[in-house]
């Protein structure tokens, strides 16, 4: 393996490893569900990115026929992984999780029609 | 027809991806199980995309423009998660959408998900507003804008040539 590629792969995979350690401390540090979305939808998927595309560089260079699996993976994940976040904070925003004290607004309030009133205690 | 066929084709090459044999029998079977997903799925779905030849060009090109307002997105989540105070404005802004049909709101909903600062919550029921969760609203024009300028004209471009 050339030096060059095995440079851009291990590029990859830290930057991969730096997305997901920014999606985890993300999901720690943000105030409430919708806030915690963000930083998993993006962070997770980013980072996936970033490991499938080293891992198809580094099997097609040596040759193994695994590398078009990979590429497929991140294709699936790029496509299922934002519509995961948004039924997640859809569900949410039903089930009548309240946003963080600290939102400035909420224009889906006055146009939601079904938001659960029994609010358990969060 | 040359959509059809492209599809085919492209459904048989991920046959052989998720195989892994790159050879001709192989390729052939993905051809076959294409005709057959088709046959049972196609039709419908062909129809309420209302794809055709000239929109595959837009379509790369929509593709680049997403990859890179994902690479930014990350970039300013990251920046957020990291700076030691977490200065985040969240809101829940109301963003009126122009383009029709079930894939292209599906796209563009998709892409708001994963660009810098924004989540769809909810679609209204006549398939006219987002409801946008942002991170950060420092003023609400931009971030419509945002949204607007970039990925809706763009799609608006697709699929209205």
């Amino acid at each position: 393996m050339s030096l060059f590629l095995e440079i851009i792969v291990s590029l990859l995979v830290l930057a991969g490893t730096l997305f997901l350690l920014g999606g985890a401390v993300g999901i720690l540090r943000f105030p409430d569900t919708y806030c915690r979305m963000h930083a998993l939808g993006k962070g997770t998927t980013m980072g996936i990115i970033c490991f499938m595309l080293a891992a198809f560089i580094y099997f097609a260079w040596s040759g193994v026929s695994i590398c078009v699996q990979s590429l497929l993976a991140l294709l699936f994940i790029a496509i299922s992984s934002p519509v995961g976040g948004h039924m997640i904070s859809k569900a949410a925003y039903h089930y009548g999780v309240p946003l963080w004290k600290g939102s400035v607004r909420d224009d889906l309030q006055a146009d939601c029609e079904f938001i659960r009133e029994d609010k358990a205690d969060y | 027809m040359l959509v059809k066929v492209m599809l085919y084709l492209v459904l048989a090459l991920v046959w052989v991806g998720l195989t892994g044999e790159v050879t001709l029998p192989a390729f052939v079977t993905g051809i076959i199980i294409g005709i057959i997903i088709m046959k049972i799925y196609g039709e419908r779905s062909l129809r309420s995309l209302q794809i055709n030849v000239r929109h595959i060009w837009p379509l790369i090109q929509l593709f680049f423009i997403f990859a890179y307002e994902l690479l930014v997105a990350n970039l300013t989540v990251l920046v957020k998660v990291f700076s030691p105070k977490l200065n985040i404005k969240p809101g829940i802004i109301k963003v009126p959408i122009d383009i029709e049909g079930p894939f292209w709101i599906t796209t563009l909903a998709n892409m708001v998900t994963l660009t810098p600062g924004t989540l769809t919550v909810e679609v209204s029921a006549d398939n006219k507003f987002f409801y946008v969760h942002c991170l950060n609203i420092d003023n609400e024009a931009s971030v419509i804008s945002s949204i607007k300028d970039t990925f809706e004209k763009k799609i608006l471009e697709v699929y209205k040539p």
